[in-house]
């Protein structure tokens, strides 16, 4: 005992596996060197960093809702310790303890570490415990910080401030950028307490403002061990100071995911998802029933409430995310991946006459993608200011496999030839697509085998054509999806990686 | 960092060694898929991705189970590459429900799966499920979506005629 009590001090020294505080002191230099040398938006929130750790203040008001710290040395810390590719938690524990002295990531040090002595004391009786990780520590950072989150979806305010939302922690998150995303307020959690959210690659927490500079979220969350998904949306009356506490956005209890929210001139906000309330009765009929359903729902006070559930239509595939735009005011626009007769799984889109009645289903493209099986993959859309329908998407039917565009000027009665987009053996993945002042711009991730990049191509003549492809951003680790944002003068990327953080890029000048 | 070579050999000394035990699923990693094939090289194997949040992968896991039993011949690996990182032990519970605890069961266990997936195919964007039919000599067919198994049960047939 004497050995294993010299072994666990040993340990505890090193590691704080009782407890040592004091991270700031003890973090070695090159903790801040793996940041700094990006020297982009994220080494300047590194150097701000060092002379302001944790801000922690509960608010009073807004239903519980608790501001947390932006500028907070943990997430470089923990960012240097993912870094240490492969290997569980105890062993980037062992290998990068500096990068694991923050809050949490200590507890999980130490949580990890006390496995690993009970595995000493008692041999071949804990393997299972090994390879045990959670959603969160798989990735190696569960802080409620920006640093932290493998999603962020952006959105200008109407003063050209910039908002994200993202998750972290079981947290969804608000913070405020008056910089372009070099520098964030604090941030403000949307739920108080943590959740399970959501976190499927399609899925993402969902962010707009309207006019009067309301802001509306809206995430999902897993309700149960077998994945059922329920949706809650919140909204901030104060800027983002506090939000109300979420609520479901339906109040049927079957499965909801893949929420999209929109915001129509009228500052109206337009809520679509795919929902599986019409599976269950199916089935009591003894019918089969493929997929799930395309639900929308209205909110006419800025998120406070939503319009009763309205179903669009059944047989969506059930695991891709939505695209959305409006071709007029009360005329919101889906494209979606439709389980069309005998299991296949291309994309249509529906344009409503008025705010609650969907048009005919159109199909964009006949892919004849024939497969029982879950892409987690879904479209983007745009709708230029002249109305015509930009649509990009994934395929991998025997005769299209990869990305594709095409354009409708006929409210998706009828679209050009699908255009293939990207490098064919470079994996061109996850489009997202902007329309401003007569160009179109195009975004995808490309992936090597070593390194991902963000291509991007602009159209000047609305989509007839458009320019060769050129790398906006790249990466050697984990990352979001693309996303294309506009302030109504210029276009940028916005992207988040889990070795680079945040990124707001400009892209060229519009045409 | 005198400390840490130390490190690493009582990490070494830390590994139990039963770690295939039944139930147990090993992290897929970097690397991983080749060790894989490098482990299975010349001998014909059936190698199957799926995941717990995936609808058509839950009804069709026990009916794997089932070959698993009827055939001895399947050297079956499973590989749970869900798009939504699974719980060890609920992707553990299920594949025991399924009689899959004996196959050669593992889990994805890195951030970036686009470069796990690139390594088992670089055409392949994480649809599931997915089967990869691995011949004697490397010769891969890939079943996209439920796998039929009578195609399966005819490729192993095929298999052990070619080995006689």
């Amino acid at each position: 005992m004497r050995t294993i009590s010299g072994l666990l001090f040993f340990l505890g020294r090193r590691f704080s596996l009782f407890g040592i505080d004091g991270a700031m002191q003890s973090m070695p230099a090159s903790a801040w060197a793996h940041d700094d040398k990006h020297g982009s938006a994220a080494g300047a929130r590194a150097r701000s960093a060092r002379s302001a750790p944790e801000v922690a203040a509960r608010s009073a008001a807004g239903g519980g809702a608790f501001r947390i710290g932006a500028l907070h040395p943990c997430p470089l810390l923990a960012r240097a310790g993912r870094a240490q590719r492969g290997g569980t938690l105890w062993q980037r524990c062992a290998l990068s303890p500096a990068a694991f002295r923050c809050a949490s990531s200590r507890k999980a040090c130490r949580v990890s570490l006390l496995i690993v002595a009970a595995i000493l004391l008692l041999p071949g009786t804990a393997s299972a415990q090994m390879h045990q990780h959670d959603h969160g520590t798989a990735q190696g950072c569960t802080e409620p910080i920006l640093a932290c989150a493998t999603k962020v979806t952006p959105t200008f305010v109407p003063d050209g401030s910039l908002l994200v939302a993202f998750a972290a922690g079981g947290h969804v998150l608000v913070a405020r950028s008056t910089d372009l995303g070099r520098t964030f307020t604090p941030s403000v959690a949307v739920n108080a307490q943590p959740m399970r959210l959501d976190s499927g690659p399609d899925a993402r927490p969902k962010i707009v403002v309207t006019r009067e500079g309301r802001i509306v979220v809206a995430f999902g969350t897993f309700k149960d061990s077998a994945f059922n998904g329920q949706v809650f949306m919140s909204y901030s009356r104060d800027g983002g100071a506090t939000f109300a506490p979420p609520q479901p956005l339906t109040a049927d209890q079957e499965s909801q995911r893949f929420e999209t929210v929109a915001l129509d001139v009228d500052g109206s906000v337009f809520f679509a998802w795919l929902d599986k309330r019409n599976r269950a009765p199916a089935k009591l009929r003894g019918e089969s029933y493929a997929g799930a359903a395309l639900a929308f729902a209205w909110s006419k006070d800025g998120g406070a409430s939503a319009w009763e559930t309205r179903i669009a239509y059944d047989n969506t595939c059930e695991c891709c995310r939505l695209g959305v735009a409006f071709t007029g005011p009360g005329r919101p626009v889906v494209l979606f991946r439709k389980i069309f007769e005998g299991g296949i799984r291309d994309h249509a889109v529906v344009t409503f006459s008025d705010p609650t009645t969907p048009g005919p289903i159109r199909r964009v493209s006949v892919d004849d993608w024939r497969i029982d099986a879950c892409p987690h993959h879904g479209p983007s859309l745009a709708i230029a200011a002249d109305g015509t329908y930009h649509a990009a998407w994934y395929t991998n039917s025997r005769t299209r496999r990869g990305l594709f565009y095409a354009r409708s000027a006929d409210e998706g009665a009828s679209f050009s030839a699908p255009m293939a987009i990207g490098a064919a053996d470079r994996r061109a993945s996850n489009p997202a697509l902007l329309a401003m002042n007569g160009g179109v711009w195009l975004a995808w991730k490309e992936f090597d085998g070593e390194e991902t990049a963000v291509k991007v191509m602009v159209s000047r003549d609305n989509g007839v054509t458009f320019t060769a492809p050129v790398t906006a951003a790249r990466t050697a680790q984990a990352s979001d999806h693309p996303l294309l944002i506009s302030n109504g003068h210029q276009v940028f990327l916005s992207w988040m990686s889990e070795g680079e953080g945040y990124r707001l890029l400009p892209l060229e000048d519009a045409p | 960092m005198t400390k840490r070579p130390l490190l690493a050999l009582l990490a070494l000394c830390m590994v139990p060694p039963n770690l295939a035990r039944a139930g147990d699923l090993q992290p897929f990693m970097r690397g991983s898929w080749q060790d894989i094939r490098h482990t299975h090289d010349g001998q014909p194997m059936v190698v199957h991705f799926w995941g717990l949040t995936c609808g058509p992968c839950r009804v069709e896991m026990p009916q794997w189970g089932a070959l698993l039993a009827e055939r001895p011949d399947l050297a079956l690996v499973t590989i749970n590459a869900d798009l939504v990182s699974n719980e060890q032990a609920s992707a553990a519970a299920m594949l025991t429900k399924s009689g899959l605890a004996t196959a050669e069961n593992w889990i994805f266990r890195d951030s970036f799966v686009e470069r796990l997936r690139y390594e088992i195919d670089p055409q392949w964007q994480g649809e599931i499920p997915l089967t990869m039919l691995i011949a004697r000599d490397g010769g891969v067919t890939t079943l996209e979506g439920v796998a039929d198994l009578a195609q399966v049960r005819d490729w192993l047939d095929r298999q052990a005629e070619a080995s006689r």
